[in-house]
């Protein structure tokens, strides 16, 4: 039976961290999961990379504007092509400054293959120009997953916010 | 050491108009739950409404985006109690089903405010247009010094929750 093991949990003590690092993942589960639940400095993107790399993001995303009451209309779509980081919003408004808005949800499938790696994020935000996204993305690199960055494209995340880590093991 | 528990499982054995999670527990930091069912309600959907603590006074910002088969696809910003989904309806095939996932990041957080993600899917196996469709959203719920106690769940129409719907809810703990 597929259950979730918690492999790392960070909560930012201050608000003077840009990002953080959960390393060693260890090589024992098929998926990982990843959560952040965050508020920022900044009006900005939460990222992630994989093993510190800066290269080889791909991202598609379908998005629905939170400031839209009128049914059929907020909604984009769109997509990233070799990006340095794996956005895990490429529309919402951004974290908020001042409240822990952004919630977000990832899956990081297959993270031991020899192949490419895939993910999809759901996340949300309740900035005025946020809503809800749900993306996929993929990391042209064959190695395996062994550490996740968490970062911020500006400011520093706010005390409290949270990223945890776990893994799936489905055998 | 798994970290995703259950916490408590409902499945009606008769219809009904409300099922409610009380006195939740504390010791996780996230929930889930999943909603499998049917409504009575005569239409093909019918929405999952979600309250809080008692209060919908307290409910900022929700979006959702709808893909009903492949023609449509639409967002609106619903108000009042949470919408987390939706289910079938009685003008959906007998047998044809809705479910939802839910996550609730942060419902024990006395520091944070709470931030709501659901998944959802109706009457799947419907090839016609408007009568089948998927959905996810996002809510934010806007209270950051109280932790949630209590979960709600009715339906937009008014009406009752099937007989054999169910209701698990599931603990996450990152500690």
């Amino acid at each position: 039976m597929a259950t979730y093991t918690l492999i790392s949990s960070h909560t930012f003590p201050d608000s003077t961290a840009s990002s953080v690092t959960l390393n060693s993942i260890p090589a024992t589960y098929t998926d990982l999961v990843l959560i952040v639940h965050a508020a920022c400095s900044a009006t900005a993107y939460p990222y992630i990379r994989f093993n510190s790399s800066s290269t080889s993001y791909y991202l598609h995303y379908v998005y629905g504007n939170v400031a839209t009451s009128t049914v059929g209309s907020g909604f984009t779509s769109g997509g990233y092509s070799n990006v340095s980081e794996g956005y895990l919003s490429n529309s919402l408004g951004g974290m908020e400054t001042s409240r822990w808005s952004w919630g977000s949800i990832t899956n990081i499938h297959s993270y031991l293959t020899s192949g490419y790696k895939t993910f999809h994020t759901h996340a949300g935000t309740g900035n005025t120009s946020g809503g809800v996204e749900m993306s996929t993305g993929a990391w042209h690199n064959t190695s395996a997953i062994t550490s996740i960055t968490v970062g911020t494209q500006s400011g520093t995340f706010t005390q409290n916010s949270v990223v945890s880590l776990y893994g799936i093991y489905g055998g | 050491m798994p970290t995703y528990d259950k916490i408590s499982v409902q499945t009606l054995g008769s219809s009904a108009s409300s099922v409610t999670f009380s006195s939740l527990t504390q010791g996780y930091t996230d929930l889930i739950v999943h909603i499998h069912g049917r409504s009575t309600a005569t239409t093909h959907f019918d929405n999952i409404r979600l309250t809080i603590n008692g209060s919908t006074s307290d409910n900022l910002y929700q979006a959702r985006v709808i893909g009903q088969n492949v023609s449509i696809k639409e967002c609106d910003k619903p108000t009042g109690a949470f919408i987390c989904g939706a289910l079938s309806g009685a003008s959906a095939t007998t047998g044809y089903t809705g479910f939802s996932e839910l996550n609730i990041l942060g419902y024990s957080s006395t520091v944070r405010e709470k931030v709501l993600l659901y998944k959802s899917g109706t009457n799947t196996e419907e090839s016609t247009n408007s009568t089948a469709g998927s959905m996810f959203g996002y809510g934010f719920w806007n209270v950051k010094t109280t932790a949630i106690t209590s979960l709600v769940f009715t339906l937009g129409s008014g009406g009752s929750f099937l007989t054999g719907s169910s209701f698990s809810l599931y603990g996450l703990k990152n500690s």
